[in-house]
């Protein structure tokens, strides 16, 4: 396992830590068959200093940002003041989800989302959903050709 | 890999050890927790999208402790969980979970959005079906006719068969679809957001154009993008469809 995933995936079960792995080869096996054709928005995010090395870390945080963090910060992101479920706590099954929960949370995205900033990681290349769209947004970081 | 990048890659191990080592308590949920959370993030900004427009929301049947007791499958009686009451000088409705609706297109036609929207105090109908839990359990729902809006909330990278899929929920969750003029409908100040589905992940520029296709032909919406905070429903951006009451 990449050496990056296998510490954001220690304690994951393994469901997980499959779903991860599987979302990071994908992307690994597209980047390398763009490397080996030698494609030319490749060869432009390596001339912008992304290694095929530096990649491989942009498809772990990816693949962690896409199957566990999107997910579970996407609760944090609704302002509701007193009248809503969050004033109290939510019981959806045997999951307790209170206020404080969805802090943490927040505070663990944002504290992602600090780090890959200041790793010249563009926020848009963890939303990337397929290989092209990830060597897109290295190659081209401020074009707005995706949502 | 020459040396800057190695530099580099050994800062990365630091930041993502001391990350792990901060938050893993955090982050480290089950698979069935992430679902419970995308799907709380959609209702909750469903609340909130109506709280923008001036209703008020009041949580009703709480749990004896006062919590919000989120109803996560069919299987439950509707009326022993929370939902939330949304009021207005206007009008009065309902935002519930995991309610089955019967479908008017044909026989034993049943299936259950995530999240539905429906008129206040609209009885919650259950049967007994011997080929379900053998007769044993009722089988609770609701008929397509009462419905306003049912919205899926999908924790995924979006796909053309996803989207696809979606018109299905339209066409057999919604009596109006079929029987009402849609343009009379469709107002963007219409107080209910149309039948939308929820996606985690954002769309590639061709799904992108598949989806503002298939938003120009159907009275619905596909929100993209909500792993990344896409949630302001009535943002400068939002691009969403907006619909009056269809069963006033």
């Amino acid at each position: 396992m990449n050496e990056i995933l296998a510490i954001l995936s220690k304690d994951l079960n393994f469901k997980l830590r499959r779903a991860l792995e599987i979302r990071f080869d994908n992307l690994m096996s597209g980047i390398k068959y763009r490397y080996n054709t030698d494609a030319p928005l490749l060869r432009m995010a390596i001339r912008k200093g992304w290694s095929l090395g530096k990649i491989e870390v942009v498809c772990a945080l990816n693949a962690f940002y896409q199957v566990i963090l999107g997910p579970l910060s996407s609760s944090t992101f609704a302002d509701l003041g007193t009248d809503s479920p969050l004033s109290r706590s939510i019981k959806h099954g045997n999951i307790v989800i209170t206020k404080d929960n969805m802090s943490q949370i927040h505070d663990c995205h944002i504290t992602f989302r600090q780090i890959t900033s200041e790793l010249d990681i563009d926020f848009w290349s963890l939303q990337a959903n397929h290989y092209d769209d990830l060597i897109y947004r290295l190659a081209k970081p401020n074009e707005e050709e995706h949502e | 890999m020459n040396n800057n990048d190695q530099q580099w890659l050994e800062k990365v191990k630091a930041k993502i050890r001391d990350f792990a080592n901060e938050y893993k308590a955090v982050y480290s949920r089950d698979d069935r927790a992430l679902a419970a959370y995308f799907e709380i993030g959609c209702f909750l900004s469903l609340i909130q999208f109506y709280k923008n427009l001036g209703f008020k929301g009041q949580i009703q049947n709480p749990a004896k402790d006062g919590s919000f007791k989120y109803l996560t499958t069919p299987n439950g009686n509707p009326n022993n969980f929370s939902f939330m009451l949304m009021t207005s000088e206007q009008e009065s409705f309902e935002i519930r979970q995991q309610v089955r609706i019967e479908s008017h297109i044909g026989e034993f036609v049943a299936f259950t959005p995530d999240l539905i929207v429906i008129p206040k105090d609209q009885k919650i109908l259950d049967k007994k079906d011997i080929d379900y839990a053998s007769g044993k359990r009722r089988f609770f729902y609701i008929t397509s006719d009462k419905v306003i809006a049912a919205h899926e909330c999908k924790s995924l990278i979006p796909f053309p068969e996803l989207l696809i899929s979606f018109l299905g929920t339209l066409l057999a969750g919604h009596f109006w679809y079929e029987n009402s003029k849609i343009e009379e409908i469709v107002d963007p100040t219409g107080n209910h957001l149309a039948p939308a589905l929820f996606v985690g992940g954002s769309a590639r520029a061709l799904h992108l154009k598949m989806v503002r296709g298939l938003k120009k032909a159907y009275p619905i919406n596909i929100i993209l993008g909500l792993h990344a905070g896409n949630f302001d429903l009535l943002g400068d951006h939002a691009e969403i469809k907006r619909i009056k009451n269809p069963i006033q």
